[in-house]
Formats: structure tokens, C-alpha cells, sequence
């Protein structure tokens, strides 16, 4: 039994859904795709434990698991949680570390000058990245003007940057940078200097950036490609690992409420007969399911009622399609 | 100054703990345990607190056992690959082996579990990285753009930054030999994942026995033919032993010259060529190594590898 004193002590199922579009309220569920609004959230002790060493270190966590383990739906949580500031940002193949800090806008900057408006300051061209906004929100709506004096006269209001803030008002933020394992090899490596020192200087502005306080990094890995073990030394690391029936179970009530209790745990059986989760190596051994895939299935198991029976062919035809997925592609041998 | 972002030490385990305030053994192993930390705690047990004489004499039993230890030779180096064929010159030590149908369970026996050579999950980055060419479909290329305009030309195309892409496809030439029947398997996993990662039609996959301008083709041997380089200057990967597992004068075996005329086809096609060897790069051809990159088609391959070699390649071979 872990026992210490807990900055992030959530309930085992947090649930922000807001009051009126609930179950509680008649209304139908609002599931629909992956949730990444962080409404939802099962918790366990490792997951806490985890989020409270990094929030105590000031260290960014890096969690990885499995597609639809629910990596990316846990900082939204947290920020929910905390009633902090939330950036999220997802990763693809063109992301490059600057992206996160900061992007100067030059076409834009060509464009006025082919119209003869005439060139504004640099300032008004820099597009402050998510690692600005959760660092210095202040300095981020400036684009790095200086905020005593103004600099370009030309400076209005509506030049402000726009903080694309997805969470409350608060000093504090919670940073999702989504599938860095997407990226280019380098990008994580690039960003260990504003992860550890958390400031960074933007040349474009002759301005630094450094955090008033240090925002929660949260970043996820679907494990695809291997990070850099400089990068992996600096981190705190959460392994989510694939749900037993449990906690499948645990999850559907907090998605859809209790009322069909045995329609989870019968497809619960269905899915994960052994009482297992699926090891994150084991591709060859067993069939890849998520909790979103479990999901899935208990949403259209809802809508279409469907009942999980073994040997029924409605049963089957619809678990074919939302959990026996297959790996081979026809024409292949 | 920044300060430098070291890595987690035990000033991060020190401050855990100063905030979190373990009360149990269990909640600071834990936390050192995230910390990827490891130590083992002493657990005091009454039971196994010994008498003085019983101590002694253990103590005289482990300095015999280290002596005897010490009289060991030397273990050989750990077999990082199942496919490592280096040789000791010093006598192995002897290894009890259980008997087979011991060690094997039935449904074992009648279905082995493939061991795939790539590491599963690292197996669509590593071809991602040595399947992909520079094209330019990426953003705007503003200084270029800016470059033209500057000049005072006009922009009659929009020119774009070069970005590594897998949109040209690929073409995969399997080797057949019978040197390569133990890796039949392993190709054919590869070549699914090829597929799934490239897309189905962008893979072309023809297949050889020697050497690809002996014939190849997709389809059974008899209908193999010339070998011609993909037109759309599409990569070019080879899944073959070049030659390694054969005996020398095997027909099969195809000679050097012969894999550098194909090089300089595929070459003169302006085609990217890689190959995954099954072997170490101590076999591998030193004539064939310094003209295409070589990739060990082994468990240690890492993308970070793949990058380096392409790098290399680019560089030095050209």
C-alpha cells in the first residue's frame, strides 16, 4: 500500500463531464471517436504516482502504451483537475522543436511587403508555440515585445497573439506534446534544453523565455520509433499498461454510467477471455485491443442492441469490426 | 546561463521525497522505482539472523566458492544476435541443455514462434527512414521564394522544402537462393510490413536467385526476366545475403563483379539502393559495403543506425 502526501490526489474515476449532458440527466451519451476532452478518467495508483513524481521534480512524464490506452486524455484530465491551463500540441513528421517554441510568420512578412503596407516589426510576424504560452503567457500575447514600452508604435491590441489555451485561467499549465515518436529523430533531442532549463530564446525577438512557473509536460509515445536515451534519461516514465477486465469495466461505467454493468463485463469476457492485458510486446501473441477499442464495442453494442453472446453471429459480425481487426492485407504472402 | 537539464539523479530523488513524504518502505521504492532507480532494501528478518559459528563458517564456504570461481575461465561474450556466426578459439564451456522434447511443449513443436529480426516495434521507423527520399512536397520554401522575388523574377512555380517522403514507393528485391531458405519467414514478414508501411501500390516485388541481373521477376521462376531499375527513381531494397551464406563455389554465389554491375545499374537509374543482410558487417563484402549501404538485418538495427548509414552513404559514396 503506497502512502505519501499527495499534490495530485484525483478519485479513482474523475469524471468533469459537465452536469446536464450526462446519463444523470436522461440525455444519450456524448461518445463518439477517441475522447481527448479529458471529461473521463480511470485512474489507478501507478498513474497517480507517476503524475505526483513529476509534478514534484518539475520533470516532463512521458507516458507509453498502446493506441487508445488513454495517454492523451490523461494531461486534459489533470489540467481539469488542477483547473490549470492546457496546450496540446500533436506531433507528425514535419514537427520540429522550434515549431513548440515559436514560428515567424514569413510569408506574411513577404506578403506585406509585395502589398507596400508596409513592413511591421519582427515582433508582429512571431507566432509564440505551446512551450511559450504555458512558460510566459504574458510575453507569449506580445509576440516578445517588450510589455514597458510597446516597441513598434504600431502595436495594437489586435495584434495580440491568441492563447490557444484549452483549459482554465491560472498561472499554472498542463503541456500535452502528443506522439513525439512521429517526429524526426532529432526534435526530442532539441527540445531537452527548454524541457530541462525551461527557457529558451527567441532570436527573431532578441527575447527570452523563461517559465514564472513550471508547467506539467506531458508527452506521449506510441512507442513506433525508440527515443533518444538522453531524452528518456530526463524523464519521468509511465508505462500504461493494457487494461485486465477490471479495469476495462471501470472504464465503461465512467463512460456510460452503471445501468448496463453486465453488458460491459460480457464483453469484457469476450474480449480479454485469460482476465490479461495485452503485453506491450505482444503483437505476435495476442490480438492488439485498446480500452477505445472496448469502448467502441460497448457504444455499438448500445446503440444497435447488440448482445454479446458467444457464437452469435451478430455478436461476432460486429466484434470483427470494432476488435478482431486483422493485421494482413490481402494480396500479401 | 541556462542550467544544464541533467539526467534524473538523486537530486530528483531527494526532492520526490522531500515533497511527497513517503511513510512506508513500499511508497519509496516506488518512487525511486519511477525514478528509474533501483535498490535492493534491507529487510532485518529475526529468522534469519545466524549464530556467530554458523556465520563463520559460511563466511569460509563463499571465500572457497570465489576462489574456485576465480579458477573459471573467463565467459565468452554474450550472444547478442541469433544470427552471430563468430567462432571462439577457447574451449566454450560445457552448457547442460535439457532434452528437447523437455524443453518444447507440443503446441510449441508444431508452431515455433517466429522471432522476427527487426525489433517489432522499431520495424516501420527503420523503413520508414531507410525507405524514405527527399521530395518536395513539403511547406513553402519561403527563403527560395523570397530569393526569386528578390531578383525581381516571376514565381512560375511555388517552390516547396524538400521533405524525406515514402510517396515514391519502393522496390523490393527478394533473393531466393537456398541460402536464404532459413530467412523465408523473416522476408515475408518484412515484406508485409513493407506493404503496411509503404502502401500496396507502391511496392513493386520481384524476386531472384544469385544476383537480380541474372533475372528476376514477380512471379514464379520461369517467368523471370531482365532485370530493369525502377523508372520513377523510386528506392531500390535488397533482402538478400549478397553472397555470405553460400559456399564459394556454388552456382547460386553470385561474385562480386556481378553485384557491382547491378550496383551501377541501379545507380545509373538514379535509384536509392539499401540492402538488409542478415549477417554481420565483419562478412559482409568489403567491395559491396563502400558501395551501398548495408543495414544488419538483426535486432540491434536501430533507426538512429539507419539514419547514420544514409548519412554516410550520401556523403561518401555519393
Amino acid at each position: 500500500m503506497l502512502s505519501y502526501k499527495k499534490v495530485f490526489n484525483p478519485r479513482k474515476t474523475e469524471n468533469f463531464t459537465p452536469v446536464g449532458t450526462t446519463k444523470a440527466s436522461g440525455k444519450k451519451d456524448q461518445y463518439a471517436g477517441d475522447r481527448r476532452d479529458g471529461l473521463v478518467y480511470v485512474y489507478d495508483d501507478d498513474i497517480i504516482l507517476a503524475v505526483n513524481i513529476a509534478l514534484s521534480v518539475k520533470r516532463p512524464l512521458l507516458i507509453r502504451g498502446a493506441s487508445g490506452s488513454g495517454k492523451s486524455s490523461l494531461a486534459l484530465n489533470i489540467a481539469r483537475f488542477f483547473k490549470w491551463r492546457y496546450y496540446e500540441v500533436v506531433i507528425s513528421s514535419g514537427t520540429q522543436a522550434r515549431d513548440l517554441l515559436w514560428q515567424f510568420d514569413t510569408l506574411r512578412r513577404l506578403s506585406d511587403a509585395q502589398a507596400h503596407l508596409g513592413v511591421k516589426d519582427d515582433v508582429h510576424y512571431i507566432e509564440p508555440g505551446v512551450l511559450w504560452w504555458a512558460f510566459d503567457r504574458p510575453s507569449a500575447q506580445l509576440r516578445g515585445a517588450q510589455p514597458q514600452k510597446p516597441g513598434p508604435a504600431d502595436l495594437a491590441d489586435t495584434a495580440l497573439a491568441i492563447d490557444p489555451n484549452k483549459g482554465d485561467d491560472d498561472e499554472h499549465a498542463v503541456v500535452l506534446l502528443d506522439e513525439i515518436d512521429k517526429a524526426d529523430p532529432d526534435t526530442p533531442n532539441n527540445l531537452l534544453v527548454p524541457l530541462g532549463s525551461l527557457e529558451f530564446f527567441v532570436t527573431d525577438a532578441k527575447t527570452k523565455v523563461k517559465a514564472t512557473e513550471p508547467p506539467l509536460v506531458v508527452i506521449t509515445s506510441n512507442d513506433e520509433r525508440e527515443l533518444p536515451s538522453a531524452f528518456l534519461r530526463r524523464c519521468i516514465m509511465l508505462n500504461l499498461k493494457a487494461p485486465n477486465r477490471a479495469r476495462l469495466v471501470a472504464i465503461a461505467v465512467a463512460h456510460f454510467g452503471s445501468k448496463n454493468r453486465v453488458l460491459y463485463e460480457q464483453v469484457a469476457k469476450l474480449m480479454l477471455p485469460e482476465n490479461e492485458g495485452v503485453a506491450m510486446d505482444g503483437e505476435e501473441a495476442k490480438p492488439q485491443q485498446s480500452a477505445a477499442e472496448y469502448l467502441d464495442t460497448v457504444s455499438a453494442c448500445l446503440a444497435l442492441n447488440i448482445k454479446p453472446k458467444p457464437n452469435d453471429t451478430t455478436w461476432e459480425a460486429l466484434s470483427k469490426v470494432t476488435l478482431w481487426k486483422p493485421k494482413e492485407l490481402p494480396g500479401v504472402n | 546561463m541556462p542550467q544544464s537539464f541533467s539526467a534524473i539523479n538523486l537530486g530528483d530523488l531527494a526532492r520526490a521525497f522531500a515533497r511527497l513524504k513517503p511513510t512506508n518502505e513500499d511508497s519509496r521504492l516506488a518512487i525511486a522505482v519511477s525514478l528509474g532507480m533501483r535498490w535492493d532494501l534491507p529487510k532485518p528478518n529475526k529468522s534469519l539472523v545466524k549464530p556467530k559459528a554458523k556465520r563463520e563458517r559460511e563466511r569460509t564456504s563463499e571465500r572457497q566458492s570465489q576462489t574456485e570461481f576465480e579458477r573459471l575461465p573467463a565467459p565468452t561474450r554474450v550472444i547478442s544476435s541469433r544470427l552471430d556466426h563468430s567462432r571462439s578459439e577457447d574451449a566454450a564451456p560445457s552448457i547442460s541443455v535439457p532434452p528437447l522434447e523437455a524443453s518444447v511443449s507440443e503446441s510449441d513443436a508444431q508452431s515455433p514462434r517466429l522471432e522476427p529480426l527487426f525489433l517489432p516495434r522499431w520495424t516501420r521507423a527503420i523503413l520508414s527512414a531507410g525507405l524514405a527520399t527527399n521530395s518536395e512536397v513539403g511547406e513553402i520554401d519561403v527563403d527560395r521564394v523570397v530569393d526569386i522575388l528578390a531578383s525581381g523574377q516571376c514565381l512560375k512555380t511555388l517552390p516547396l522544402l524538400s521533405t524525406p517522403t515514402l510517396t515514391r514507393g519502393v522496390q523490393l528485391l527478394i533473393d531466393r537462393s537456398q541460402a536464404m531458405t532459413p530467412f523465408i519467414r523473416d522476408q515475408i514478414r518484412l515484406h508485409r510490413e513493407i506493404v503496411a508501411t509503404v502502401g500496396t501500390d507502391r511496392v513493386t516485388t520481384l524476386r531472384f536467385v544469385g544476383c537480380p541481373i541474372r533475372g528476376a521477376g514477380a512471379g514464379p521462376e520461369p517467368t523471370w526476366s531482365h532485370y530493369e531499375p525502377p523508372l520513377s527513381k523510386a528506392p531500390v531494397l535488397l533482402l538478400s545475403d549478397l553472397g555470405i551464406g553460400r559456399p564459394m563455389l556454388n552456382d547460386e554465389r553470385a561474385g562480386v563483379r556481378e553485384w557491382l554491375t547491378f550496383i551501377r545499374l541501379v545507380k545509373k537509374a538514379k535509384s536509392p539502393l539499401l540492402a538488409f543482410v542478415p549477417y554481420e558487417a565483419s562478412r559482409w563484402p568489403p567491395k559491396l559495403a563502400n558501395e551501398i549501404p548495408i543495414i544488419q538485418w538483426d535486432r540491434n538495427t536501430t533507426v538512429t543506425i539507419v539514419c547514420n548509414k544514409l548519412k554516410h552513404a550520401r556523403e561518401v559514396i555519393g
